[in-house]
Formats: structure tokens, sequence, C-alpha cells
């Protein structure tokens, strides 16, 4: 059985791959944006009440987990915030988790510019050009065909 | 396809390859697949990738077990659909609805560009049925309400197989499947 918390505890906050465990589990029984908003009205809703890093942790999960979903103007916004707070870290002896958030950041960034490329696609696409077209050319090359089927 | 087989084959992103490249594949034949392509049993493909998904799901952790595998059983009721097989078509989309709606998954989502390209272009009665908002609880096709139930009673996920496709059309339409090839 699924533990009965409904939001994560402090010391998974801290710790992404924990974090996104916990959302893994939760994100099999409960809608993503069920569970993003209760984060988001526990959580980023009360900012000052919590450390930079569960903040971060915090936005790149649900910008993720929005993404997944199909709502990526939301998961944008929550990117954004992300990169904020990455940007504005600058601490030398954190650089590994630092290094850490910036490729989750980087991930996170392709798979939105990935799925707004093929949306636009597909709406401008006319009869004249194929289908294999529209997701081709929201890709350019084999490694967009790993980012169609990569999560 | 070759691409996929430049991957690691108990890898997830074999697995995923695979999929996205059927879905390619039935862009290209349609219901013409069954004759054009006597090289493929897609639906050995559907069941392979099913299991892969299921073995290897939690390499990713972005998508969970239900989400995942509501892909595999999207594609599938496409390929029923053009194979004729009104059932099997119903039990699959059935599945993939009642995950969107239970999980608030839209159609337009990550890793199933490819499918929502099929069923727009391809397959309009399926795409109309995922393509409503999530949060609405469509009611029809009937056996919906069925796989609401199973899906909230599922610890981990309902794995597609021929065979469990078989099993839910004998349970649901009283039709013992048995005999039938696929």
């Amino acid at each position: 059985m699924i533990a009965a918390g409904k939001y994560p505890d402090e010391r998974t906050l801290r710790d992404y791959s924990a974090l996104q465990r916990w959302m893994y589990l939760h994100s099999n029984k409960r809608s993503v944006m069920d569970i993003c908003q209760s984060i988001a009205q526990m959580y980023l809703a009360r900012s000052e009440d919590y450390d930079s890093d569960s903040l971060c942790h915090l936005y790149l999960l649900c910008a993720e987990a929005y993404q997944s979903i199909g709502q990526i103007n939301q998961g944008l916004s929550y990117f954004h915030q992300a990169r904020s707070m990455v940007r504005a870290t600058s601490n030398d002896s954190q650089r590994e988790e630092q290094d850490r958030k910036k490729k989750k950041l980087e991930e996170i960034g392709m798979k939105l510019q990935f799925q707004s490329k093929f949306q636009s696609c597909l709406i401008e696409r006319d009869g004249s050009q194929s289908d294999r077209n529209v997701l081709m050319k929201s890709s350019s090359s084999t490694e967009s065909i790993e980012q169609i089927s990569l999560f | 396809m070759s691409y996929a087989n430049t991957c690691q084959r108990n890898a997830l992103g074999y697995a995923n390859i695979l999929y996205v490249a059927l879905n390619l594949l039935f862009v290209a034949h349609q219901s013409s697949i069954f004759i054009e392509r006597t090289d493929l049993d897609v639906f050995q493909m559907l069941n392979d990738i099913g299991a892969a998904f299921e073995r290897y799901g939690d390499q990713s952790k972005q998508f969970s077990p239900i989400h995942k595998m509501s892909h595999v059983w999207g594609t599938a009721a496409v390929a029923y659909y053009f194979k004729s097989d009104r059932y099997a078509y119903l039990v699959c989309a059935s599945m993939m609805r009642a995950s969107l709606e239970l999980l608030g998954i839209c159609f337009c989502s990550s890793g199933i560009e490819s499918l929502y390209v099929l069923a727009e272009r391809c397959v309009p009665e399926f795409f109309r049925m995922m393509s409503i908002d999530p949060g609405v609880k469509l009611h029809s096709p009937e056996c919906l309400n069925y796989f609401r139930n199973v899906l909230e009673n599922t610890e981990d996920c309902i794995r597609y197989s021929t065979d469990q496709v078989h099993e839910f059309i004998a349970k649901l339409f009283n039709f013992d499947m048995s005999e039938h090839r696929d």
C-alpha cells in the first residue's frame, strides 16, 4: 500500500531522487494536477517557510509533471521559476547539486520545447504535408526520435 | 526500427522507440498494414512492448505505471480498429480512456505524439473519445465504468496483452475468444 502521506515530508523534499520516487508512486493513484496543486498549496504558496533547495526541487518536479500530462503552459511557468532559482544560487560548495539541477532543467526545457514545436506543427499543417513530416519537422535528427520516445 | 535495434534491448528506451515506430507504421499503412507488412506481427510487438513497459517501467520515474501502459492500450485500440475487431477495440480504447480520466492526462501529451497524429488522421472515433478533456467522465462506451473500477483497484498497472484483451472480452461480452486467432 502506498504510504498515507498526502505530501512529501521535508526530508524527501531535499532529495530529488526521493521526491521523484514519491511522485512516481502517488501519480499512479491520484491525478498529477491534483498532486501538484496540493504541493503548490502547501509549499510553493508559503515559500518563506522552506529552504531554497526544497523549493527548487518542487518547481522542477511540478514542471516535469505538468509537461508529462500535456499541460505545457503550467509546466513552462514552473520551469521558469526553477530556472531563476538555479541561476540565483552560485554556491561553489554545492557544485554537484547545482550541476544536477542544471542538467534536470535542461532536460525539462528540451521536452517542453519539443512539445511546443510539435503542437505548432500540428496547427500549421495543411493537407499536403504528410503526417510523418509533422513529427519529423518538430525534430531534426535521429536524436529527436529518441526525444519523441524519451520520458 | 533499425534505429531501435542499436539500443540496449533490456532498456525502456528500446521499447519506447519500437512503440513510436509502430505508430508511424500505422500512419503509413493504416488498415493495409496486415497485407502490406506481413513481415511484422503487430500484435506480438504490442505484447512485447507491454511486457517491457511493465518490466522496465521504473527506469523512468516521470510516468507512473498506469500512465505508461495507457499508451500501449491506445495503440492496441487502433490496431484492433484496423483489424475490424470491434470488441477488442472497445476494450483497449476504454482502458486508455479510463486511465486518462483517472490521472488527468491530456491526449496531446508527452510520449504519445505519434499516437495523437495517428488517431487524428486515421481513426476519428478514437480521437474524439480521447481528446475530450480528461476531467470529463464519459458515459459511453458502457464498459468504461468496468475499467474505471479495474484501475482503481490496481496497485501497479494492467499490462496490455492479447490474452488480457480476450479475458476482458469474455467477461464483458460473454464471448469466448479461445477459438479465435488474432
